[in-house]
């Protein structure tokens, strides 16, 4: 089934606009996480490179894979493919 | 978890593997779908190149052709760059790991003299600066980009769900005997293969070649860490530099379709040089087209040949390497695929004995 088009009017400048808005929030929360982190460690919670040595466990393995492929499907399987 | 590697690395890695993965088995089969419609009641031309052109021209205007053509691009062109990244936040321990093996997995010959042939400047694959565009690009591919994104397949020949370890162990056993005193593998790069053939052949000698001191110093890593002493040697496939009938096994596992076909001409003439008479060549690389299962994936392997850096594909894929074997001297020439979709394809021949 052919997917409705609303968007003839849009540029590419309203994407680029779009993708800039979403760069800076990735940042903020880019930003805040290696706070959280220094902030544990502060704490003793984590040591410095708790976060970048961790090999996760089998079952986190098993959730970060399902987790990237529906990300995948989400985002990269968003435009209408053929029937 | 690999030498180095950081949390930023491995989730990189791991998407990238994921996205190569997914779109190489979602949206090629949909796209493979609208060219198996559009093929309907078309009687396809004679000829390799007419009917690579008749499919291209099919599939232009599928949507999923083009976003799987699209993101096979970009994995293509992100893989080395996140390698790269990876390396920087591991380096001190990836260099350590190289000191403290130094002494170990042979013996590693440069040659500051040696000639390096213009089609090995191409930058493969879209590695920056080539396979010796960063010092340690033997360990960035090899550990990093290899391992954490090509081996589980959707990429070039690799079919989704196949290792390309596996691979070279089903290409190493199919040498005629079941020992081998000393092989020669040309075009050895970080030892993959290598690895694969010590495995086979547990008692023979391997010697290696390859141009780039990066992969050389690589394979000897490899070699140090499964236990194992090797022969590497900083020189051209093209010349050696060993005596004549020195080996009883030289092989090449995807070495050809790096290379021109001149080039492709002198490697087997050496090849037949230094194997000793009855002694045997193993070839192993991506089929011709025209043993590939459907159209869809000859076009899908020939789009590499302009969109992924593999400038001698088209013309690897169109050459008659059972010939080239024949035209060199070599007989009982045989040709036939191994794994899933003709991957690895075998061409082996025996040099007559005196």
């Amino acid at each position: 089934m052919e997917v409705p088009k609303y968007l003839e009017k849009a540029t590419i400048d309203d994407l680029a606009r779009m993708i800039e808005g979403l760069a800076e929030e990735l940042w903020v929360t880019k930003d805040r996480l290696f706070v959280l982190e220094e902030v544990l460690a502060g704490k003793g919670t984590l040591s410095d490179s708790t976060v970048d040595e961790h090999l996760p466990s089998e079952r986190l393995q098993a959730v970060l894979r399902r987790e990237r492929m529906r990300l995948i499907q989400r985002v990269l399987g968003a435009p209408q493919m053929d029937h | 978890m690999k030498t180095g590697l950081k949390q930023r690395g491995r989730a990189n890695f791991n998407l990238l593997a994921d996205m190569a993965a997914w779109s190489g088995r979602e949206l090629q089969a949909s796209a493979e779908r609208t060219l198996d419609k559009r093929l309907e009641g078309e009687t396809l031309p004679e000829g390799d190149r007419e009917r690579l052109r008749r499919g291209y021209e099919l599939l232009d205007g599928s949507r999923s052709f083009a976003w799987d053509r699209f993101y096979t691009r970009l994995i293509a062109e992100r893989q080395f760059v996140a390698g790269l990244e990876a390396y920087e936040d591991g380096a001190a321990e990836i260099r350590a790991e190289y000191e403290a093996n130094a002494g170990k997995g042979g013996v590693l010959e440069l040659d500051p003299d040696v000639e390096i042939p213009e089609y090995w400047t191409t930058e493969f694959h879209l590695t920056p600066g080539g396979w010796d565009g960063h010092e340690h690009m033997g360990f960035i591919i090899h550990d990093y980009v290899y391992d954490l994104i090509f081996a589980t397949g959707g990429i070039g020949a690799i079919k989704p769900g196949s290792h390309f370890s596996d691979l070279r162990y089903v290409t190493a056993v199919e040498g005629n005997r079941d020992h081998y005193d000393n092989i020669l593998e040309l075009g050895v790069g970080t030892g993959r293969y290598a690895l694969a053939l010590q495995h086979a052949y547990p008692d023979a000698k391997i010697h290696g070649i390859d141009l780039g001191p990066s992969e050389l110093l690589h394979a000897k890593l490899v070699a140090a860490r499964n236990g194992f002493e090797w022969n590497l040697r900083q020189a051209q496939a093209e010349a050696t530099g060993y005596d004549a009938d020195t080996f009883d096994l030289t092989t090449a596992f995807i070495l050809f379709h790096e290379i021109p076909a001149p080039a492709a001409k002198a490697v087997v003439k050496e090849a037949f040089r230094v194997t000793r008479p009855g002694g045997e060549f193993l070839v192993a690389d991506v089929a011709p087209y025209r043993e590939h299962e459907s159209l869809f994936r000859s076009v899908v392997l020939d789009w590499e040949t302009d969109h992924r850096n593999e400038p001698f594909w088209r013309g690897a894929l169109l050459t008659d390497r059972k010939a080239l074997l024949e035209s060199a001297g070599f007989v009982d020439v045989q040709e036939y695929g191994v794994g899933a979709a003709n991957y690895p394809w075998i061409t082996k021949g025996v040099k007559p004995a005196a």
